[in-house]
Order: C-alpha cells, then sequence, then structure tokens
C-alpha cells in the first residue's frame, strides 16, 4: 500500500476519527486545526502512533509540527527518515 | 442508567417489576483458547449498562476520546439536564458539577498499563493516559454541557455519594452557584470481576439478598444516576427536597421514626451488622440494591428512588437513605415530600 | 447571589517535599535558593524528580506496599500542622476527639489503582493474589488521615487531578462554615510513581532538565512528591481555645475552562474567573492582592496563561512559581503552595522563582528572580488542572 494510504488509515483508525474515512482525506490538506481538525492531544498520540506503526521517531514538537502539517510532509519525513 | 436500563421510565419499570442482573463478565482475562477447548473464562452476574444513547447527545466526532466511564457520566448529566428543563439556570456557569466515585475510571488505568506493557514502557498512549486521572470524566461533561462552573470530582470508595453531596450542598448555601449537578458514576471492568471472584468465589452469583444478614450476596452492579439539585424555595418541587446531609459512624447512629429508613445494604457481609442493627432500630425499612446491584455510588440510586416516589405520588414518607461502610462511617442522606423546616 | 464573607482561621501549617521534611526546613530552603534534585531513569532517559530525601520521608515510608504512601505522606503533614496547631499535645491525640474533625484532602495517585506488578501477572492469567487489593482499598489518603488519629468527622478525597489540593482547602473552609465541622485537616498529598511518570512523558511535557517555570526555554513540568497541610478551624473553636492564628482563609474560587481534556484554554478565561470569584469573596480588588504564588509548571502552555493574565489582572504585582523548589507534586500541590503563601505572609517575603532566566517574548509576565520583599497583608495562590479546573485561594495575614 502507498506509504500515504497507510497514513491515512493509522491516523483515521489510531486517533479514532469516528466520522472521516481515509478517502477523506487529501494529501495537502491540513492535518490540525481547519481542515481535518486534529489538536494538541492528537499530536502527541500520533507520536506514539507513527513511533509504534512506522518505527520512525519524532524528537519533540518542533519537529512533529513540521511533520504533522499535512499527509504530504508526514509522507516526506518519513521517506527521509527511512533513507538516513 | 444501571442494570435496569436508561433513563427514568426504566428505573421506574424496574421498581415495578424488580430488576435482576442483566450481564456477565468474566472473572480472568480472556485467555486464548487451545484447540479444542471450547470454555471460557468463568462468568458471573453483573448489572451493566449499554451507553450506546449517549449518541443522542453528542456527535461520533465529540465522543470519539472519552472512554467508558466518560461516556456513562455524560449520558448521566445530559438525561438530568434533559429532565430539569426550565429548571436549569440560564447562564451555564452558575452550575456547579460534582462528580462521584467509588473507583474512578480504572479501566482506563489499566487500559494504559496496557499500552506501557505492550510498547515494553516505549509507547504509553498520551490519550489513555489523560483519560484515566480521575477527573477526566468531569472535564468531559463540562466541556460537552458547557459547564464553566466550579467542579469537583470525590473517591471515598462507599461514602464517595456522602462526601460529594457536602460539598454541593455547601455549594449552595454559600451561594456559590445556583445550581449542582451531582452524579455518581462507577464502571466494571475486567479487575473487578477477577477480584469478586477471588474475595467471594461461589458467592459472588447473587441473587443479593440485602436482609440476609449473614449471606455474602453481592452482585456487581455498574452506572450513573445523577441529579440537579438547588436551593429550597418556597415552591412545589417535582422531586421533593434533600432535607438532611449528614456523615456519622454507623453504630452513633439512630434512625428518626417517622421516615422510610432504605438501606444500602447490596449483600456485602463486611457491613450487615450496621445495617441489621439499622433496620431493627426503624419502623420500617427497605433496600432498592437488588434493582441496581452492588457499587459504591448506589446511594445516589436510592436517592434517585426517593425523588422518583415523590413525582409520582406514591410515597409520601420522607425517606431516610442511610451508607454504611466497612470502616464504620455512615452517610445518611433524608429527603423529604414538602419544604424542608 | 449571596456571598459568603466569612474568613476561615489557619490555624496549623504542616509540610514535607523533596524542599524539606517540616515547615521550618521548608521555610530554610526555599529563601537560602537551594534545590534538592535527584534522577530517575525512565525509557532509557534520565529526569530530574523531587524526591524526599531519606531523613525527611515518615517512618516505613519506602517500606511495605507503594500504594500506602500517599496517605503516610498526608499522615505526616497532618501531625505537623496539628502540633502547630497546639490542638495535639506530645502525640495524644484524644483532644481531637472531643471535637468534630474533618479531613479533606486533593491527591492524584493516592485514589488510582495502578499496582504494575499485580496487573501484569492478571492480563497473563497468572492468577495473582488479591493482597494489593485490599491494599488499595485500605489507601484513601483522606481514611488513613482519619484512622491515623482516630478522626470520626468527615472524609473527601478530591480528585481533580493539580487543583486538588487547593480545592480541599477551600471546601474545608465550606464545612466550617455550615457548622458540620468544629476543624479540618486540608490539603493534598501525592507520591513519586512510575505509571505517572510514564504518562507525563507520553504528553511531551516533562523537561529533562529542572522545570523553568516562565522561562522562554521551559520544557515542561519535574515531578515532585510531598504533602502540604493546613489546619482550618472554625473562628469559634479558634476563639475559644485562644488559638494562634497564622493567616486567614478570605477567598476561594474554582471555575472550569469547559475547553479541552488535556490543554489549558488558551485565554485563561476559567482561570480568570476563578480568580475573580475569590477576589469577590475576600471582598479585595486585585490591587489588593500583594503577592501571587503562581501555579508555574515550567510547561510551555500553562505559564503563557498565566504570564498574559497576571500582568492584565494585576499589573506591578510580583509573583512567582515554587515549582523550582518542590517539583510539580499534582495533588498536594495545592496544599504546599497554601503553606508556602502563609509564609510569604509571615516573612512578609517571597522566595525567588527558581529556574528563570530568559523572558519569553510571547507574554509580558516577570517572575521574581531573588527573594522579594512584600507588602504581605493579601496573598493569592492559584492552580490550573489538567483537563481545565481553575482553583484560587486568597490569603490574609494574621493580624487583620
Amino acid at each position: 500500500m502507498d506509504i500515504r494510504q497507510r497514513l491515512k488509515q493509522v491516523i483515521v483508525e489510531d486517533l479514532n476519527l469516528e466520522e472521516t474515512t481515509p478517502d477523506q482525506i487529501r494529501d495537502d490538506e491540513a492535518l490540525f486545526g481547519e481542515g481535518i481538525g486534529l489538536d494538541s492531544l492528537d499530536a502527541v498520540e500520533l507520536v506514539v502512533v507513527i513511533k509504534k506503526r512506522f518505527g520512525v521517531e519524532i524528537k519533540d514538537m518542533s519537529e512533529g509540527r513540521k511533520a504533522f502539517a499535512s499527509i504530504d510532509s508526514l509522507a516526506r519525513f518519513h521517506r527521509e527518515r527511512m533513507q538516513a | 442508567m444501571g442494570g435496569f436500563g436508561v433513563g427514568k421510565q426504566a428505573l421506574l419499570d424496574a421498581l415495578h417489576q424488580g430488576g435482576k442482573p442483566n450481564g456477565t463478565v468474566p472473572v480472568a482475562p480472556a485467555a486464548p483458547l487451545r484447540v479444542g477447548d471450547a470454555s471460557g473464562p468463568r462468568q458471573l452476574p453483573a448489572y451493566q449498562v449499554d451507553v450506546a444513547p449517549v449518541s443522542r447527545f453528542v456527535s461520533g466526532a465529540v465522543a470519539r476520546r472519552m472512554n467508558r466511564f466518560a461516556k456513562l457520566a455524560v449520558l448521566g448529566a445530559a438525561l438530568a439536564l434533559e429532565d430539569a428543563g426550565r429548571e436549569i439556570p440560564p447562564r451555564r456557569n452558575d452550575i456547579g458539577l460534582v462528580l462521584a466515585s467509588g473507583y474512578g475510571a480504572s479501566k482506563s488505568t489499566f487500559d494504559f498499563l496496557d499500552s506501557m506493557i505492550d510498547g515494553e514502557g516505549q509507547y504509553p498512549s498520551p490519550t489513555l493516559f489523560s483519560n484515566s486521572v480521575h477527573s477526566s470524566a468531569a472535564s468531559h461533561v463540562s466541556i460537552v454541557m458547557e459547564l464553566g462552573g466550579p467542579c469537583l470530582t470525590v473517591s471515598q470508595f462507599e461514602m464517595s455519594p456522602i462526601s460529594a453531596l457536602l460539598t454541593a450542598r455547601d455549594w449552595l448555601l454559600e451561594g456559590r452557584v445556583e445550581a449542582v449537578l451531582f452524579g455518581t458514576v462507577d464502571e466494571i471492568c475486567p479487575v473487578l470481576g477477577y477480584c469478586y471472584d477471588q474475595f467471594f468465589g461461589v458467592h459472588a452469583s447473587g441473587p443479593i439478598e440485602p436482609f440476609a444478614w449473614d449471606k455474602q450476596t453481592a452482585v456487581m452492579g455498574e452506572g450513573a444516576a445523577f441529579l440537579l439539585l438547588k436551593r429550597g424555595g418556597p415552591d412545589h418541587t417535582r422531586y421533593g427536597y434533600i432535607s438532611e446531609t449528614t456523615w456519622t459512624q454507623s453504630r452513633r447512629f439512630i434512625p428518626p421514626v417517622d421516615r422510610l429508613l432504605v438501606l444500602g445494604a447490596d449483600g456485602h457481609t463486611c457491613y450487615a451488622r450496621d445495617y441489621r442493627r439499622l433496620s431493627k432500630l426503624a419502623v420500617r425499612s427497605t433496600a432498592y440494591t437488588p434493582l441496581y446491584g452492588s457499587l459504591p455510588g448506589g446511594q445516589a440510586f436510592d436517592v434517585a428512588i426517593a425523588a422518583l416516589a415523590v413525582e409520582m405520588e406514591s410515597e409520601r414518607q420522607p425517606v431516610c437513605s442511610v451508607k454504611c461502610d466497612a470502616q464504620g462511617n455512615c452517610g445518611v442522606i433524608e429527603c423529604c415530600f414538602g419544604q424542608p423546616h | 447571589m449571596k456571598r459568603v464573607d466569612q474568613p476561615v482561621p489557619v490555624t496549623g501549617l504542616g509540610c514535607l517535599c523533596a524542599a524539606g521534611g517540616s515547615v521550618p526546613e521548608l521555610t530554610d530552603t526555599l529563601f537560602a535558593g537551594q534545590r534538592h534534585l535527584a534522577w530517575r531513569e525512565v525509557r532509557g532517559r534520565r529526569y530530574p524528580v523531587f524526591q524526599l530525601n531519606e531523613r525527611a520521608a515518615p517512618p516505613r515510608y519506602y517500606e511495605g506496599p507503594e500504594c500506602l504512601r500517599c496517605g503516610r505522606l498526608a499522615s505526616a503533614a497532618a501531625r505537623e500542622a496539628l502540633a502547630h496547631a497546639g490542638l495535639v499535645r506530645a502525640n495524644d491525640y484524644s483532644p481531637l476527639r472531643d471535637r468534630r474533625v474533618g479531613v479533606c484532602l486533593g491527591t492524584t495517585v493516592g485514589s488510582a489503582i495502578n499496582n504494575e506488578v499485580f496487573y501484569r501477572d492478571f492480563r497473563a492469567n497468572r492468577r495473582p493474589g488479591i493482597e494489593p487489593i485490599r491494599q488499595y482499598l485500605r489507601a484513601n489518603p483522606a481514611s488513613m488521615v482519619a484512622q491515623e488519629f482516630g478522626l470520626t468527622g468527615p472524609c473527601q478525597t478530591i480528585t481533580n487531578a493539580c487543583s486538588s489540593g487547593a480545592a480541599a482547602i477551600g471546601h474545608a473552609a465550606g464545612w466550617l462554615r455550615t457548622g458540620i465541622c468544629d476543624v479540618v485537616l486540608a490539603g493534598g498529598a501525592d507520591m513519586l510513581c512510575n505509571v505517572i511518570h510514564a504518562g507525563f512523558l507520553s504528553l511531551l511535557i516533562t523537561d529533562t532538565s529542572p522545570c523553568k517555570p516562565f522561562d522562554r526555554n521551559r520544557r515542561g513540568l519535574t515531578l515532585g512528591e510531598g504533602a502540604g497541610i493546613v489546619v482550618l478551624e472554625s473562628p469559634r473553636s479558634a476563639q475559644e481555645r485562644k488559638a494562634q492564628v497564622q493567616a486567614w482563609l478570605c477567598g476561594y474560587g474554582n471555575a472550569s475552562d469547559a475547553y479541552h481534556i488535556s490543554t489549558p484554554e488558551p485565554n485563561g478565561t476559567g482561570l480568570r474567573r476563578a480568580i475573580e470569584q475569590a477576589l469577590a469573596e475576600a471582598g479585595v480588588g486585585p490591587q489588593e492582592i500583594d503577592f501571587i504564588n503562581a501555579h508555574g509548571t515550567g510547561t510551555p502552555e500553562n505559564d503563557r496563561v498565566e504570564g498574559r493574565l497576571f500582568p492584565e489582572m494585576f499589573p506591578g504585582t510580583p509573583f512567582g512559581s515554587t515549582k523550582g523548589f518542590t517539583g510539580h507534586t499534582l495533588g498536594a500541590a495545592g496544599g504546599i503552595e497554601a503553606v508556602i503563601t502563609i509564609l510569604g505572609l509571615q516573612r512578609k517575603c517571597i522566595p525567588a522563582n527558581l529556574g528563570f532566566e530568559e523572558p519569553d517574548p510571547e507574554f509580558s509576565g516577570r517572575p521574581v528572580t531573588e527573594n522579594t520583599p512584600v507588602a504581605g497583608r493579601w496573598g493569592l495562590s492559584d492552580s490550573v488542572a489538567f483537563g481545565g479546573n481553575n482553583v484560587a485561594l486568597i490569603f490574609q495575614e494574621s493580624s487583620r
């Protein structure tokens, strides 16, 4: 499965987004605030989820904020880490 | 809400028809079954709640981070406010929120431990942690109901309802708030099933016999009971009044003769002696625990039943509800039809 | 709305935490600007903690079941407070039995059933013995204190998270005003616990160096443990036995953000309402408050809220957080900080906000960086909880 698709699926399932399906999330859509509407608790949960599901560690929130902007940025972050 | 169902009518129906356990809880974690071994862990009867009706009050998006404990609280709070209707003070910040729970959100504490153990200490879930603190249910209620007033969560085992009610009363008397949304919430979790089995073995299967003093017959229960309380005024109220809230010692308490004594006796032998003594001193006594089971917040159900009796005009005799604990403490809540003197 | 306006005398203080095993020791540490840190390894990383030193710990603290520790901390602080109040003499607690004495305590760990060993065994179906459950059922901090001293008044263990200790003091005053008690032991107790530590780590609000309240480079809180308890007494009881009044509790405010389960409302409207209630109850204006003991945990969000609100509500009023001495003691914090606020009134001086170096451009509030003389007539202490509960207490000096 495409990494973007997997990310969307994990976000919907692990953050328990009851009324959103993976298909409804656009690649460039803002995950936080306006857009998908994730909040600060989702952000720290996402740090745990990304580490658990993809083995990628996000050290702190300043790193997290950049990575979590959108599915595109998360996929990019994942690729960079996998190559490093 | 409780093993009898959700809402006032369900409780009334149980009062008329009697109640009984409506579910079962395994006494061990669901261990992986071996091939050819169809026997799962043994089950104990329990009074359980289906929290699905919470969706009538909150959307899936809002409820996505609520654990079951918080859903019990939100559902109870929403039903009480819905029922109160015009009685609700116009400014939500004038409503205090008082929540009592014997053991708090212990299921989520164990879920958080699961996430610690499964992640080998690396990845516990912050969402589970946030929901495992005892105050999280009150936080969810305050957010959903937009209650910006004072807020309190009390955890005092069997004495939780009386302890919390003492403060609810103070807030009203001190003029801190115009109304208090008072509720108790207790939830069954797998560890509780294990504990009942370990503590009581074959005696954990009920049925509850509140007046069989020497017999252990408690059946675990869960649920929530919420009441909107206001200061007494000259007007007749639909559900009557709470005229006394007293923390005392069981051995010192003498029940008033003109009241129906409602015992919190729930089939536990550890405080049966105190209940036996109180029932001997009373002219009339009863117990409603077979309707909702054994749970630390049970006394709030007895108060809710007394209030319903006033509404149905089925009971004009004032009620004195007592709850004893194993340390000899006794919570006394008196309810009456007309305004107290 | 009718407002309460009867001040309640505080007649005794008791406290133990990393900054000292008694109120005099705490006072020395605070005004000497000392800090006693320990380190704990969690998930392969070292974190500072404010741990009780062994000399300060109550008897048998490290022996026996961990879940009884909160109650033991509370009992130790209560013992000091009762002796300070002159309500007991030389370990003779019988005078208490003639009075209606209540116990009202905040905690977080003290009411949580989080025995990891038991739960691992349960999960793995190894059928653990239920002794840990029996211990948990004996571990309620308010009940433990009541039993320790043979008290028969009401008990209330408050689990409002980090505002619990302060709320306990506010409710205790209510019990005295409405006449259900003559004396109440009120405050909070909490202990260091790996499960709670792991929770705060998962929220990414734990600093790897000691907390830096209100500093631009603050990274989060540092956990601590301890208990802070005050003896509150009905004016009549205090007068009858000619008790020395340490301070007066004049205002209590409690309000909820109704905003989010783990983040404070960014504009601090709930905290502002709690403070306004406390001011109204005390019958003073913001300009009369001489100093503020801030919640100041060192987390980015909390300190931003207070760092914006204080200059707005109390322009020029000195404030500081004492978490740099005690760590964040969760349910105990409000109790310990009530004691520290009263010490500020008595010494007419407040301790430096340890850990603050660089101002944060995001807010204008600057904590005191050295021991600061204050007029010391009125002191405010605020507590902000995870989940959005806010509490404010206002104390007045004893010679009112």
